[in-house]
């Protein structure tokens, strides 16, 4: 009878181990999984922005009697903020788990509307004999320097850049968590952050 | 002693049947034990299948721990506009663009906030066509918008009285703006889709590959 009994033990052994592998042999095996490639997009700011815009005067007898000019125009976008999974390390060691994960950054080029610089758009001062008008190339130029300011912002934006780099942990997190194939008690994971 | 020998040979005889017997009892014993085991350890297998077969329950669960976890359901927005004061409220044309029509200009800066209300989330799972859509519902605007300072674009000689005049006309300004901003909603929306989107397309792979997720 002792003898069936422990038969009995080592087949159930094998049905919940797998075929006699280490629970946490499995844990490292099934972690694995995840894909660490490419970038993984945590947040997407949208901004509604004030833009200043400086014309300057020209140059030349059609010039004449220009000043320079302030321009004012509001412009939204959206920007995107992730990390890069390739830059994630993911460690597993008997039943502690270590990953670290990078600091995050934009993702693409912000994505500015350009409808909203349209000529008619700009606040103005509109006085003055040779009033130097607002042309196609002043409202490129603003975009272009809309799209800057704006990545330059979000790229300074520490708040927001934070709120990416915890939504990837979480991501992370929650991936490890159903691929491990064991409960979430049986092991600990232990977070590393890029500052 | 020919009886004897004779009753010797039917004792041995009768113990080997018993061992026999007794050996077959072990086997059915052991063969029984196997089938009993078989069926509890593929019991608790079809258990733990029809939990995760329950993909509708089980999306859901994800999705209200990431949505927590993740801060999805609220999103801070900067918004900074430009606001214009008349200097005749009964004659007055806000469409103008001639900074020079008005009492004073100035750009406000500020961040109104968003939510989502994930209660209204709804999950469809096509089991023909392997697929699951996940409904997000629209953002909506969250209180008051909160101004965070403003700068004067014209009129440097107004009194320091004039800036509180000033901020309220911000908090309006900024207030309508975005009530009537059309890219606002989907942007503040699209940004949880985002991240839920990063999180299934992993999900699904381990869930069971031969599912899609789609987040509308």
């Amino acid at each position: 009878m002792k003898k069936i009994l422990l038969l009995v033990v080592f087949v159930t052994g094998l049905f919940l181990t797998g075929c006699g592998k280490n629970q946490y042999q499995l844990l490292a095996e099934n972690v694995k999984q995840i894909e660490l490639t490419g970038n993984l997009v945590t947040y997407q700011a949208y901004y509604h922005n004030v833009i200043e815009y400086e014309k300057k005067a020209g140059s030349g007898i059609t010039h004449l009697l220009e000043e320079d000019r302030k321009l004012f125009a509001e412009y939204t976008g959206t920007i995107r903020y992730g990390i890069n999974l390739s830059n994630v390390k993911i460690e597993v060691k008997g039943n502690e788990i270590n990953v670290f994960v990078p600091k995050a950054k934009i993702i693409g080029e912000p994505n500015v509307d350009k409808d909203d610089f349209d000529a008619n758009n700009f606040i103005e001062s509109k006085e003055g004999i040779n009033k130097n008008p607002i042309t196609a190339d002043d409202s490129a130029k603003a975009f272009d320097e809309a799209q800057k300011n704006m990545k330059e912002a979000a790229a300074k934006d520490e708040e927001l850049l934070a709120i990416a780099q915890m939504r990837a942990k979480v991501l992370l997190e929650e991936n490890i968590n159903q691929l491990s194939g064991l409960n979430p008690k049986s092991y600990t994971i232990n977070w590393e952050y890029e500052q | 002693m020919e009886v004897d020998n004779n009753e010797e040979k039917l004792e041995k005889k009768e113990k080997e049947k018993k061992e026999k017997k007794n050996s077959l009892k072990s086997f059915k014993r052991i063969g029984l034990l196997l089938i009993i085991l078989i069926l509890v350890v593929f019991g608790i297998k079809m258990i733990i299948l029809n939990k995760d077969g329950d993909v509708k329950n089980h999306v859901k669960t994800i999705l209200d721990r990431v949505v927590q976890k993740s801060e999805l359901e609220t999103v801070t927005i900067t918004y900074n506009v430009i606001a214009k004061k008349c200097k005749d409220e009964n004659n007055c044309d806000k469409s103008s663009n001639n900074i020079k029509d008005f009492k004073y200009v100035v750009s406000c800066q500020g961040t109104i906030t968003a939510g989502i209300d994930f209660d209204k989330v709804k999950v469809e799972v096509d089991e023909s066509k392997k697929n699951i859509i996940i409904h997000i519902p629209e953002a909506s605007i969250k209180g008051d918008p909160n101004i965070l300072s403003i700068n004067f674009l014209n009129g440097n000689e107004l009194s320091a009285s004039e800036l509180t005049n000033a901020r309220n006309l911000c908090q309006e300004t900024t207030k309508e703006r975005s009530q009537a901003d059309g890219k606002l909603i989907p942007a503040a929306t699209e940004q949880a889709k985002i991240v839920l989107e990063g999180f299934y397309k992993q999900w699904i792979k381990a869930f069971d590959s031969s599912y899609t997720v789609e987040i509308r």
